[in-house]
């Protein structure tokens, strides 16, 4: 095969294009150190006038943070470990076993995700205030105070199950060989020994890739925790609290300070996607979004 | 590496049920132990508000060791979908700062709770009668009134002096000519100095000053059995279209922020309702004597006109601390604690340089002395006087929407008052014949 | 034997139903008995707050939803279309080229993590950090173009402009996503066809409209349908960025009118009627989307 020419198209666009990505961050960053005056000022710098770091104290304080950084990686890490595991479950179920309405029970899945979020948001919002002998409320949901909004665990359960999830891992289970589970089941291998101690490795590309895409999603969901928020409030999540604090202070004087603390929330997420982004891309090619 | 996976995969499921646990444990347990009622108090006192609300909401705590407050404070915004949101989900707060034009709304889904028979009697016979109708919903009186806040001009005495005025405009036209005069433009025709600009964000804050100038031609929103939209009459007509001109002519810019501008001394005047003057104060420092207040330009000059709304301090229909949260409340508002002066008062004095329109209050010293003494204060208890009560029938806040995108429709240019109005005017008035 | 066999199918069907509890249940609680809830409240006027307060109305809700002059059809609903096309079109097209480029590129990785960056970031920040930008008085943009002797914008403050702002955060921030599943897609396509092609003497536009585009189609059709729905009922930025959908409706899509009037005015029933206006709408596009695609010779799932 000849030498390709060195792409310099290609690099000027991707460069030049990488730049606006990237310049809107760098201007949060370098905001965030900005005091109110330089803020305002009437003509735009980049650069503040000098560095202040006292934004990020203040941030840390004003914001109560270690609450909102709680709160979302408890959201984050359980949203993400239970739709991992209902996935894989229904993933392989829809694939490998064999029973009635297997296809039926897919093709309803499929048919959910055409469903758009805010349609259930309201009845939502009603059943998990409602909800049967949890927080207060006797058994038929009424009397009690918050209901389920009184748990994190009301950040976490109406993401449990992604229909998104199901279908990835199912299309990755599907190029499974079925040789390999025969000869297991006729070692008489349990079908759950089949699941966790064969299936589950060999999966693992299609899991960290969903896990990284859950992962990022709860972490930066917003609507559903605002709602959760206004009910309870140590319920805030980073998203919900950054939020809050613009409209709580006088904005016009406190930017620097809401910018701060956006930093201090982008760069947990920012690091996960970095690190792990080499699995996603491989997960999702393995996939195969295609079929 | 079986086993390995085996391992990883018991782990992932163990953490699952730690953080399962971790999640439900969160706020368990708190509320009543030991006979100590926690009160929650929902309000918009947010942030510089809330640190000035902060010392009489500590002293009572202090003093009253089995009834605690907790305060909690959102954004305004925020506040009617909160109170609505907590009410479905039955976490009700005990105690609510109501804005009076959501009063029909609450008293419909019946969210607040009716007084004890001598706290009826007491804001009846201690509060003015404006004050009094603020806080009553259907001729019911639902709570304490608090901020009973006018509206009138802010002008800076700097600005118009460098424009050669000694004094405030007293007609739309002058208000109009002098505006003009004093609006700056840069090269490029970007406005530096605005002469007249209102204030922008969120629909009261757009709609009120506008009732106000439309208060001061005779007009009204509603009419008085707040069955029928006004909003079709010329004098609403003629003042959307004068509020227009000031856009529509380059004299203000819809994108600069009177919030910021009027303190940096880059608008020359506003219309604002009385709490602003203790914000200026805070922000301008030593600058705030250029501020000087006079009651609303109206196109003859002659009638005074201005729009009143009203806040209240209730307790939740659902709360179960209903007696603790009255008590609290019959102390904050009636029981004088520092110069003669109720914590409501003190606090409205501190945060927002406002007077407070309980008799008691009036009465006392230093209050009449800041009356005596403070022009600004002076030309707002005036425009108490002769201000309209801001109606507030059962879809207000929508109401209040309504109103508000159709009149920022006209400032932007999108539209005109001619095509706005009837408009505005069928769905203010089809919301008002569903209820 | 044959009673082996069948035993062995009771057992998997078993495994295989217990396997899926889980996701019964949500679907049951989360999807079907709120699906039924909201179809009934749209039917209704409620308040919120008390069930027996629920009072029947009938159509009355898509009545006014559809009544002359309503602003829900113009412009809520036209801006929600207007808001979504702009948005894929902007994101699509921009990350079909870049990623077709970034695999020609050293250090992918890094590149695509450039263009992946506002996907990972919440989008209160991205709504916060572009209001900035947007700025009329001292945000870059209006400095820039101040710096090129041209007219400034006033953004978010006219509503002829204002939606368009919106659209353009919107795309930018809907570039990483499609970048990355076209890329996933056009590594699943090997080598060897364009060498063969190469070979031939094909140039690269012929390449890469004769084959890359053609196996691409899949991801494509992924991506196109993914980021309309999202698009449509998309309204967190509006959210964050104008609060109320202002100036006027300029920017007001219909996830967030449904938002306020539940949240706001207490209108649960018209919400809900909103939200299966707006399902019905997503439904249909999906659908039509999916024919087009289906006579352009790509199965669907």
């Amino acid at each position: 095969m000849k030498p390709r020419r060195f792409p310099w198209f290609s690099y000027t666009v991707i460069v030049l294009g990488g730049f606006l990505m990237v310049f809107p961050f760098l201007d949060m960053l370098a905001s965030s150190f900005k005091g109110p005056a330089d803020y305002n000022r009437m003509h735009y710098a980049f650069l503040p006038e000098q560095f202040l770091l006292d934004n990020y104290g203040t941030a840390f304080e004003k914001l109560k943070l270690g609450l909102l950084f709680r709160n979302s990686i408890i959201k984050s890490v359980a949203t993400t470990v239970l739709v991992l595991l209902t996935s894989s479950l229904a993933g392989y179920a829809l694939t490998k076993l064999r029973f009635r309405g297997r296809q039926l029970t897919f093709r309803f899945i499929l048919a959910t995700m055409m469903f758009p979020g805010f349609l259930f948001l309201i009845p939502n919002f009603y059943i998990m205030v409602h909800f049967p002998l949890v927080g207060g409320n006797d058994l038929f949901g009424e009397g009690g105070d918050g209901g389920m909004a009184q748990y994190r665990l009301a950040l976490i359960l109406p993401f449990a199950v992604s229909a998104f999830g199901i279908f990835l891992m199912r299309q990755f289970i599907l190029t499974i060989n079925d040789a390999y589970i025969e000869a297991a089941r006729i070692d008489g291998a349990s079908e759950l020994r089949i699941f966790f101690q064969l299936i589950l490795p060999m999966t693992v590309p299609a899991l960290a890739t969903l896990a990284i895409f859950e992962f990022i999603g709860s972490w930066n969901e917003f609507i559903w925790s605002l709602l959760m928020y206004t009910v309870n409030t140590e319920l805030a999540t980073l998203p919900v609290g950054i939020q809050q604090l613009k409209s709580h202070l006088d904005a016009s004087m406190t930017q620097p300070l809401v910018n701060a603390a956006m930093v201090i929330s982008t760069v947990p997420i920012l690091l996960v996607f970095i690190f792990l982004q080499k699995y996603y891309i491989r997960g999702l090619t393995n996939t195969g979004l295609k079929e | 590496m079986n086993r390995l996976v085996a391992r990883s995969v018991s782990l992932m499921t163990v953490s699952a049920l730690a953080v399962g646990m971790a999640a439900c444990s969160s706020d368990a347990g708190k509320g009543k132990s030991s006979g100590v009622v926690t009160l929650t108090l929902l309000s918009h006192y947010a942030g510089p508000q809330e640190e000035q609300l902060k010392p009489y909401i500590d002293q009572w705590n202090k003093e009253n060791p089995n009834i605690q407050v907790k305060l909690e404070p959102v954004d305004f915004g925020e506040l009617l979908k909160t109170i609505s949101a907590k009410q479905t989900a039955g976490k009700v707060a005990d105690i609510m700062h109501v804005y009076s034009m959501w009063g029909g709304q609450l008293g419909k889904s019946k969210v607040l709770a009716d007084p004890p028979a001598d706290v009826v009697e007491d804001i009846k016979s201690n509060y003015p009668e404006a004050a009094v109708k603020g806080s009553s919903i259907g001729g019911k009186v639902y709570g304490y009134p608090t901020e009973v806040q006018a509206y009138a001009l802010f002008y800076n005495k700097k600005l118009l002096k460098d424009a050669g005025y000694d004094n405030p405009p007293r007609t739309w036209d002058e208000m109009y000519s002098m505006a003009k005069k004093m609006t700056k433009k840069d090269a490029s025709g970007k406005i530096e100095v605005q002469g007249f600009g209102f204030n922008r964000g969120y629909a009261s804050i757009v709609d009120q000053p506008f009732l106000s100038l439309l208060a001061t031609a005779g007009g009204t929103l509603l009419s008085d059995d707040m069955k029928k939209a006004q909003l079709d009459s010329d004098t609403a007509k003629k003042t959307l279209e004068y509020t227009a001109k000031f856009y529509t002519d380059g004299i203000s810019d819809l994108s600069i922020s009177v919030g910021k501008s009027f303190p940096a001394e880059q608008t020359a005047m506003t219309i604002q309702a009385g709490w602003w003057a203790g914000t200026l104060a805070g922000t301008m420092k030593d600058l705030y004597a250029n501020v000087g207040t006079a009651p609303i330009p109206s196109p003859d000059g002659q009638t005074k006109g201005s729009l009143a709304y009203t806040w209240m301090w209730g307790v939740n229909s659902k709360s179960k601390n209903q007696k603790e949260a009255w008590a609290f409340l019959n102390w904050f508002n009636t029981k004088p604690i520092k110069d003669g002066l109720t914590p409501e008062a003190n606090f409205l004095l501190d945060a927002f340089n406002s007077v407070s329109s309980r008799k008691t209050d009036l009465n006392a010293q230093k209050l009449k002395d800041k009356l005596a003494s403070d022009t600004v204060l002076k030309t707002f208890t005036d425009a108490l006087q002769y201000a309209k009560p801001e109606p507030n029938p059962a879809a207000g806040a929508e109401i209040q929407d309504i109103l508000y995108k159709q009149i920022e429709s006209v400032w932007s240019g999108q539209t005109t008052a001619q095509q706005a109005l009837p408009l505005a005017q069928k769905d203010i008035q089809a919301k008002l014949a569903a209820d | 034997m044959a009673n082996k066999r069948s035993k062995l199918n009771r057992g998997q069907a078993l495994t295989g139903y217990l396997f899926l509890m889980p996701v019964f249940g949500f679907y049951a609680l989360f999807f079907l008995i709120p699906l039924l809830f909201s179809l009934y409240l749209s039917f209704t006027e409620w308040g919120g707050f008390d069930l027996s307060l629920i009072k029947w109305v009938g159509l009355d809700n898509y009545r006014e939803l559809f009544r002359e002059g309503s602003p829900f059809l113009n412009p809520i609903i036209k801006n929600t279309f207007v808001f979504a096309f702009g948005t894929v079109l902007l994101s699509f097209f921009i990350a079909l080229a870049v990623s077709y480029m970034i695999t020609r590129l050293k250090y992918e990785g890094f590149w695509r993590t450039l263009y992946f960056l506002p996907t990972v970031t919440t989008i209160v920040a991205i709504g916060n950090v572009w209001l900035y930008l947007y700025n009329p008085t001292n945000g870059v943009i209006n400095e820039v173009l101040r710096k090129l002797g041209l007219q400034t914008v006033r953004f978010l403050d006219d509503p002829s402009t204002a939606l368009a702002s919106i659209i353009v955060v919107g795309g930018w921030l809907g570039i990483g996503s499609s970048v990355l599943i076209l890329s996933a897609g056009l590594k699943a396509i090997p080598e060897d066809y364009n060498e063969a092609a190469m070979l031939e003497g094909a140039g690269l536009w012929a390449l890469y409209s004769k084959i890359t585009l053609p196996l691409l189609k899949p991801s494509i059709l992924f991506v196109l349908i993914t980021s309309f729905i999202g698009g449509l009922q998309s309204f967190t930025l509006s959210l964050v960025m104008t609060k109320n959908g202002g100036p006027g409706n300029s920017t007001n899509v219909g996830g967030l009118e449904m938002y306020n009037q539940a949240f706001n005015y207490g209108n649960w029933g018209t919400a809900s009627a909103m939200a299966f206006v707006l399902f019905v709408i997503i439904f249909a596009v999906t659908l039509l989307q999916l024919a087009v695609f289906r006579r352009g010779g790509v199965e669907s799932y």
